[in-house]
This record gives C-alpha cells, sequence and structure tokens, in this order.
C-alpha cells in the first residue's frame, strides 16, 4: 500500500515507529496531487515548499528525541476559508483573491502547533454559501466517483482531497450541512462538532450563529483523533465552550451495545432516493442486530428548517460581510465618494449567490420586516431546538439520510437556487440546535455514488457519533472507500 | 402570510443598503431568483410561534470577559499588508463627507 492510501492513524503508527520520515509523507501526498489535481481540482492553492518544511522540521524533533503529537508529520489541507498565516485565503472569492492573512485560524495553529504539515487550501463554494462547489468564483471541483458530478458543498475541496488521496485529514466548515454534505457525496466521513466545541477564531464568518470547523477523515478513527486536537476552549473565541475534551478515540471500541437510537422519520421520507432510504434502514437494522435500541422519532418542526436557516443565515451574512468594504483588505474599485467605492468594489469582487443572499439578509432585516421574517425564524428555530431536547430525552443517537441523493451533475442546479437549497435539507436543523454530527459512508448506489448516513448526538457527545460511526465502518467494512480515480478518468 | 410586493420594485433601495453595484443585467436575474426564494421563505410566517421565546444561540454559554489589560496587536505592516489604500500610516479612501466647502 502507498503512503497516500493510508490512514491517518496508519501513517501515524508509522511514524511513531520511524519506519517512514514525515518527509516522505508528505512527498507521497504531493505527488499524487500532481496525478490527480488536473483532474479533480479540489485545491485553489497547493503549498508543497512549505509543507515539505514542516515536515522537515517534524523529523529534525523526532531525531532529537521531543514528545510529539501522534499526528507530528500527518499533513492536512484545510479549507479556504479559514485563514493560514502567509498563505493567501480566498474563500473562493475574487474579493479576497489575494488575501494573505497576518495570522493563523485558531484550528490551523493547533495543526500547526502538532506538526501536521500543511498541504494546501481547498475549494468551496464562493465565502461558504453553496452545496457543489461550483460557486466557487475560480473553477469546480470535481467529484473524485465521477468527474461529471459535484463534489457537495459548501467544503467540496476538502472533502474530495481526502476522498482522492491527496491528504490524508481536511479541515472543512460547516454553517448548514458544509462538511456532511460533501462528506457524503464523496465517500468520506465528515464531522460537525458541537457549536462551541471547535474555536472559530480565524474562521472567515459566513453566519456567526451557526458556524463551525470540522474535520474530513478516512474513518471515524482518524475524525476522533484530529478532533481531540482541535477541540476545546480558545479565548480568541468566547463561544467556546469549557466542557473538557475527551478520548474520542478510547472511546470507539465502546461498540453500540445499549444504545437509544432514535430513526429520524422526517430524513427518511419516500420521496428520497430509494437507495439512501435502504442504506438508512440496512444501517438501523445493523445497530439493532449488534445492542442497540431502534425506534422511530419525530422532530416536527424540522419541516421548517429550510426557512428558517436560510432567513438567519442570510440576516447574519449580510451583516459580517459587511466588513468586505475594499478598503482595508480585499479588492478594491475606484469611486467618486466612499459608499460608490464600496458598491464597486463588492459589486465586482463578489460573486452571484453571495449577491442574491446579502440583499435577500438586507431585505428582511429592513425596520418593517423584522419581525416577520427574522424574529420569526429564530422562534421556529427555539421550536426546532425543543425537538431536539424532547429526542435526546429518550436517545442518544439520531439517525437519518445526510442528502436526499447521492451526487448530482456539474451544472444541473446550478440555474435553481432552491433546488440548491433543498439538497441541503436534512442537515440544516442540526446547526439551528446547534448539536453535532456525523456523516459516514456506507455504501454506493447503482450507479456507484457513494451514500452518507448522519447520526446526531446531544450537544457536546460526539464520542457517542464516533463510537456509532466506527460500528457501522465495521458492519460495512472497514476499509475506507477509495474511487479508481486515475489520470484517464474515471 | 402577509401579500408583499415583488421585489423589483425596491431592488435599488436594498442595494444602497447592501452598499452592492449590480449591472442592470443582473439585476433581472437576481430579482427572479429573490423572488422564487420569498415566496417559499414567507412559509415561516404560518407557523404558530405564539409565546415562544426567540433563539439567538444555540447553546448556553456564560458571557465571559478577560481582564482589560493591553495586549500585543498586529504590526503596521501586516494591517497594510492587504489593501492597496496605504497612505503613510493611513487608509486612504475617498471623500466621506458631502460637497460642502469645509469652511461652511
Amino acid at each position: 500500500m502507498k503512503l497516500f492510501e493510508m490512514t491517518a492513524l496508519e501513517l501515524s503508527r508509522l511514524l511513531q515507529k520511524k519506519e517512514v520520515s514525515a518527509v516522505e509523507v508528505t512527498q507521497s501526498f504531493i505527488e499524487r496531487a500532481g496525478e490527480v489535481e488536473p483532474l479533480v481540482q479540489a485545491y485553489i492553492t497547493r503549498t508543497p515548499e512549505t509543507a515539505l518544511a514542516e515536515a522537515e522540521a517534524v523529523d529534525e524533533k523526532r531525531k532529537r528525541g521531543e514528545a510529539l503529537h501522534p499526528l507530528a508529520g500527518v499533513p492536512l489541507a484545510v479549507k479556504d476559508n479559514i485563514c493560514s498565516c502567509g498563505v493567501r485565503t480566498t474563500c473562493a472569492s475574487r474579493f479576497l483573491e489575494q488575501y494573505i492573512p497576518p495570522e493563523d485560524a485558531t484550528v490551523v495553529q493547533k495543526a500547526r502547533a502538532a506538526g501536521m504539515p500543511l498541504l494546501g487550501k481547498t475549494n468551496l463554494d464562493e465565502f461558504a454559501m453553496g452545496s457543489s462547489t461550483e460557486s466557487s468564483a475560480f473553477f469546480p471541483t470535481r467529484n473524485p466517483w465521477n468527474l461529471s458530478r459535484v463534489p457537495g458543498g459548501s467544503s467540496g475541496g476538502s472533502a474530495a482531497a481526502v476522498s482522492s488521496g491527496s491528504a490524508p485529514l481536511a479541515l472543512g466548515s460547516d454553517t448548514g450541512g458544509s462538511v456532511r454534505h460533501p462528506a457524503a457525496f464523496c465517500g468520506v466521513v465528515g464531522l460537525r462538532p458541537t457549536y462551541g466545541r471547535v474555536s472559530r477564531a480565524g474562521l472567515i464568518a459566513l453566519a456567526s450563529s451557526l458556524d463551525q470547523a470540522g474535520p474530513f477523515a478516512l474513518t471515524a478513527a482518524d475524525a476522533a483523533l484530529f478532533l481531540e486536537l482541535i477541540a476545546g476552549q480558545d479565548r480568541a473565541d468566547f463561544t467556546t465552550s469549557d466542557e473538557a475534551v475527551p478520548s474520542y478515540l478510547a472511546a470507539l471500541p465502546k461498540g453500540v451495545q445499549g444504545l437509544r437510537v432514535g430513526l429520524l422519520v422526517e430524513n427518511v421520507p419516500d420521496h428520497f432516493d430509494a437507495e439512501i432510504i435502504t442504506a438508512i434502514q440496512k444501517a438501523a437494522k445493523n445497530l439493532a442486530d449488534n445492542g442497540a435500541v431502534v425506534e422511530e422519532v419525530s422532530l416536527p418542526h424540522t419541516g421548517a428548517s429550510l426557512e428558517a436557516y436560510h432567513l438567519i443565515c442570510a440576516a447574519e451574512a449580510s451583516s459580517n460581510l459587511g466588513r468586505f468594504d475594499g478598503v482595508i483588505f480585499g479588492r478594491s474599485a475606484a469611486g467618486e465618494n466612499i459608499n460608490e467605492m464600496y458598491s464597486r468594489s463588492r459589486g465586482e469582487g463578489l460573486g452571484p449567490e453571495v449577491k442574491r443572499r446579502l440583499l435577500l439578509g438586507t431585505y428582511i432585516l429592513c425596520e418593517s420586516r423584522y419581525e416577520a421574517y427574522y424574529m420569526q425564524a429564530m422562534r421556529v428555530r427555539t421550536l426546532i431546538r425543543r425537538d431536539y431536547e424532547s429526542a435526546f430525552k429518550r436517545f442518544d443517537l439520531l439517525l437519518g439520510a445526510v442528502t436526499p441523493t447521492t451526487a448530482f451533475k456539474l451544472g444541473e442546479k446550478l440555474d435553481d437556487p432552491l433546488a440548491m437549497y433543498h439538497a441541503d435539507i436534512c442537515i440544516l436543523h442540526g446547526p439551528l440546535a446547534g448539536v453535532p454530527a456525523i456523516s459516514v459512508p456506507y455504501g454506493f448506489d447503482s450507479g456507484g455514488l457513494p451514500i452518507g448516513v448522519q447520526l446526531t448526538a446531544a450537544p457536546f457527545r460526539e464520542e457517542i457519533l464516533f463510537r456509532a460511526a466506527h460500528f457501522l465502518e465495521q458492519s460495512r467494512g472497514p476499509e475506507p472507500l477509495r474511487p479508481q480515480l486515475s489520470p484517464s478518468g474515471s | 402570510m402577509s401579500v408583499e410586493p415583488e421585489i423589483e420594485q425596491e431592488l435599488d433601495g436594498l442595494c444602497a443598503l447592501a452598499c452592492l453595484h449590480l449591472e442592470a443585467a443582473e439585476k433581472k436575474e437576481i430579482a427572479r431568483h429573490l423572488n422564487e426564494l420569498l415566496k417559499v421563505l414567507r412559509r415561516i410566517q404560518d407557523i404558530d410561534t405564539t409565546g415562544v421565546e426567540p433563539t439567538v444561540h444555540p447553546v448556553a454559554l456564560p458571557a465571559r470577559f478577560r481582564e482589560d489589560e493591553v495586549e500585543a496587536s498586529l504590526s503596521p505592516e501586516h494591517v497594510f499588508g492587504n489593501t492597496a489604500n496605504r497612505s503613510d500610516q493611513y487608509f486612504h479612501v475617498p471623500r466621506i463627507a458631502g460637497d460642502e466647502p469645509e469652511d461652511v
């Protein structure tokens, strides 16, 4: 097996036993990226020189006998809306095409401090607004399982990088499903942590009450180890929790015996792809056959999650993106006066989906509409949160779909924003309630495209997610899913 | 559910509020999409939320404060590193005040 085909844990073991060097591991992923990137286009910016220098530093430290983190020498790809000091961070927008952050995001700083070489910055929907990575201002990323399909979004580049073997681990961000959605489409594990579990400092804000950074990995074990590294309180983000970070990895062998699992009826409706419904039913049966207690559960107000999510997200985005005015950073256009400068800088630098959402947010925050739209959406958010609280009195876990379909074709939904929004229908309500959720690959459809199933837990119960996800991987067959991607296409 | 006018009638005003210049060709497309979206999003007004408090923040976390002490901040090189609008130690922008002469 080649190094780029290994899981992060396998690489970690080899590195710790000094059977391979961090430079060899990093070089393997750089070479793999050289082969597959012309097809997949997961990265906006690749940083092979930086990565090799960081890997070399890890090897030096290991030679000197210094204590190293288990992930030291395991390289990382980072979504390009997460700041990386000295490496441009574009949000896949023309507006920030040349933006070079002066500081690392906390999650990047933690990864670098642990000795994880930075392979590069991955593609996304512009400012993380989208579900296909097609609204990137630069180019669309392609799904490694079928190059005519989208990788999902908005963190499609990170998911495709892990799936195609050009990174063993990646960071994404999930505001309304942007980690879980591409994870499902690309056949990798993707976790949205509890709101407050992982620092948002340096994650360029879309919607501050919804955004969370989260890991992509080949296995639940890899994601567990990585979350242990990036989780925890951060004085640079006062919304992070002081809840202790447990050893998620140590929880994996506990299995699912005795877990109470709610099969989420709203997330397996009849109009979803039948093969996705079948996969979820199979997962439910496997859990039940191995000691879990599975019963149906309803979250009745999640039917309004599309409306509540898009109203709240647009409102927060229209405020957050006010900082992009062309003065201090980003694209700057000429103007006769300052308002013209702001307007033209934003008009030239931002793409159509971003403009739509900014105008939608502005519309609903007008004094005459604030109560009817924004306040009403926040009240519905309360109803959805209560649904979850009620469900978690009876259940440890909720099981359901991640997406209504497997990966759709490039261009299929690009001119129909509403259809694109519906692609997220199963994953919008979790963020409104702040709960953690994971997407686990669980088989394929008849076209050979991966199917993901979603597990959701109560706030700060990520360890239960990892236990169940690990169990599902074992019942599926423990080997990570790998696309037969070759330079001739698939 | 209230009936509201199509968005075309106020698009220019919204663009002014959002500080967002749109070309004429963009306006038609964006207005069409926003009208379609709003038709769906207005359904939220049909939900009975009488007596329900809004949720602003999903997880209850206590407000935390740090000591009010001076800490290191970015150097001028970093602060001005991403702008084309530097003028010595300032950001240079077009005129902010109106057309009136300064001594009026």
